[in-house]
């Protein structure tokens, strides 16, 4: 293998966090020099918080930023959320999630109990803290900017607070149809949370149920719904939101991150000793029960990628690792 | 599933050394009988599907023990090192050590010629040299239970025992009373292969 995977790490790390940033400045956080690029889908805040405990652990100005953005606008996140996805997905990085508690506990509106909770069942340590005990905030973050289809989900939540309404309407309005329990799991709650809800959209005549056998399905009027949603207040058009499963997204790059970290830490071993790291990685869950890796990509919707590599051996496989990862780095970038 | 030539051996030996090394485990030297002794030998060119370890040798050189399960971190590695090379889940294990006589019953010069190899600092192998082997495939070629005794006369006859090494393996089949009236027509029969009939007891 003639590639050095040290590179590659730093190359992904470093996209990874700049995909993390580009979210945090379209919903308001300041310290970006420039315009960030466009981001393709609605930004599920609560699924990039989690993602930037783990993947910014080491950026402690851009933390910094995000708990100046938390201070201003913590109100619109939902703890409750914070716990399902991390419960459900294990990528959040929980010493520096606790960390944001600490400092935002006396300032913050909102109660964030759900997220002190879990402490309890986190194993993970991190030696030194992530943000300073008292840092200084510039105050300079702004609110998430309700002409930016991007920012959806905080449209919605203004309009009907932060609960599985939310989620639930925004799966709605980008999925033709579905199942209650599909709804919960890609939605971040349980499926005894948005049951209900279901039946009281239904009530409203605004979202319509089909009995399917023994299953009912539900969906609502596309052109109905997002023709309210297609304009702001100017009269400027917004795109039309688009549902991306970010905890899937970021699940899965926590599998390659931690691939990679074996792979460096190995940097001489044998391609046949990298391929038995990377199948291994690749096939061992990240906590019980949680998705693998490849699993994890195609909720997000990069189905082909890290496709049929468990298949291949030796040097093929690490090369077509890499391969991927390089791919993956693309998607990041929002390449093509 | 894949067996194993001279090149796989070396290939997957190394990739458990290099495991054993990776995980910090404890060194181990191993002492391998069996297709794989021949293959190392260079006696046969024949696959085999598997390594079997006789006994386990005290680092740097002491005491050969026998060894009657593999330790975990051995296992473990073997398992791995068979995912990656498409080799049978037990393709190294302990199974010959379980059927054989104890290790202290074996001459002294069945340990010698022994061809001794290292797959990094983890792990070191014995495997078994032309006079050990000699002895164990006289065993076998007269074992009416082993279903393999036909590879194992033909293993016998690429060994090309001396008469006097094979009147030693008889001599010493004779002392741990492993010839008996029900195997006997058996060494007539590998002797006769051998062209040694006259040294039937």
């Amino acid at each position: 293998m003639k590639n050095s995977f040290r590179d590659l790490q730093i190359r992904f790390e470093d996209t990874l966090i700049q995909f993390l940033w580009d979210q945090w400045s379209v919903l308001g956080m300041a310290g970006r020099r420039g315009r960030p690029s466009p981001i393709p889908f609605m930004i599920d805040p609560e699924a990039l918080l989690l993602a930037t405990t783990r993947f910014a652990k080491g950026e402690t100005r851009f933390l910094v930023e995000v708990l100046d953005w938390l201070m201003e606008n913590g109100k619109m996140m939902v703890s409750q959320r914070i716990k399902n996805l991390q419960v459900g997905y294990h990528y959040g990085f929980v010493p520096v999630l606790l960390e944001f508690d600490e400092i935002l506990s006396e300032a913050r509106p909102r109660d964030w109990s759900s997220v002190k909770s879990l402490k309890e069942g986190s194993k993970e340590k991190h030696l030194v803290r992530a943000l300073p005990k008292d840092p200084e905030l510039r105050g300079m973050s702004g609110h998430p900017d309700p002409g930016l289809a991007e920012n959806t989900i905080f449209i919605l939540r203004a309009l009907w607070g932060g609960n599985a309404r939310v989620e639930t309407i925004a799966w709605l309005l980008t999925h033709e149809r579905g199942h209650p329990a599909a709804i919960a799991r890609e939605g971040g709650w349980f499926s005894k949370s948005v049951q209900p809800i279901l039946n009281d959209l239904e009530a409203s005549g605004m979202v319509y149920a089909d009995q399917r056998e023994r299953e009912k399905v539900f969906r609502l009027d596309h052109d109905r719904w997002l023709r309210w949603l297609r304009s702001d207040r100017e009269g400027k058009a917004r795109k039309d939101p688009v549902w991306l499963n970010q905890p899937a997204l970021y699940l899965g790059c926590r599998h390659v991150a931690e691939i990679l970290d074996a792979l460096v830490a190995r940097e001489e071993a044998s391609d046949r000793m990298q391929a038995i790291t990377i199948r291994e990685g690749m096939a061992t869950p990240i906590a019980n029960r949680s998705l693998s890796m490849v699993t994890a990509f195609d909720l997000a919707k990069l189905g082909s990628l890290f496709q049929g590599l468990s298949k291949l051996k030796g040097e093929e496989l690490v090369e077509r690792f890499y391969d991927e990862v390089e791919t993956l780095i693309a998607v990041l970038n929002r390449e093509g | 599933m894949e067996e194993m030539n001279s090149g796989s051996l070396q290939e997957s030996l190394t990739l458990v050394g290099e495991i054993l090394e990776i995980e910090r485990a404890a060194p181990v030297h191993l002492v391998v009988v069996g297709g794989s002794a021949l293959l190392a030998a260079g006696i046969v060119s024949r696959t085999t599907e598997d390594v079997d370890v006789l006994a386990e040798r005290g680092i740097p050189e002491g005491e050969i023990v026998p060894i009657h399960q593999l330790s975990r971190a051995l296992l473990d590695a073997a398992r791995r090192v068979a995912a990656e090379l498409g080799l049978p889940a037990n393709w190294l294990n302990a199974s010959a050590a379980l059927f054989s006589i104890p290790v202290e019953s074996y001459p002294a010069d069945f340990w010698s010629e022994m061809k001794r190899q290292s797959f990094g600092s983890c792990l070191e192998v014995s495997f078994l040299g032309r006079a050990g082997l000699i002895y164990l495939k006289f065993h076998a070629a007269i074992d009416s239970g082993r279903k393999r005794r036909k590879h194992d006369r033909d293993d016998l006859v690429l060994l090309a025992p001396t008469k006097e090494e094979a009147e030693k393996a008889i001599r010493w089949l004779c002392h741990e009373e492993l010839l008996n009236g029900g195997n006997t027509s058996d060494l007539l029969g590998v002797l006769t292969l051998l062209g040694y009939e006259e040294l039937l007891p």
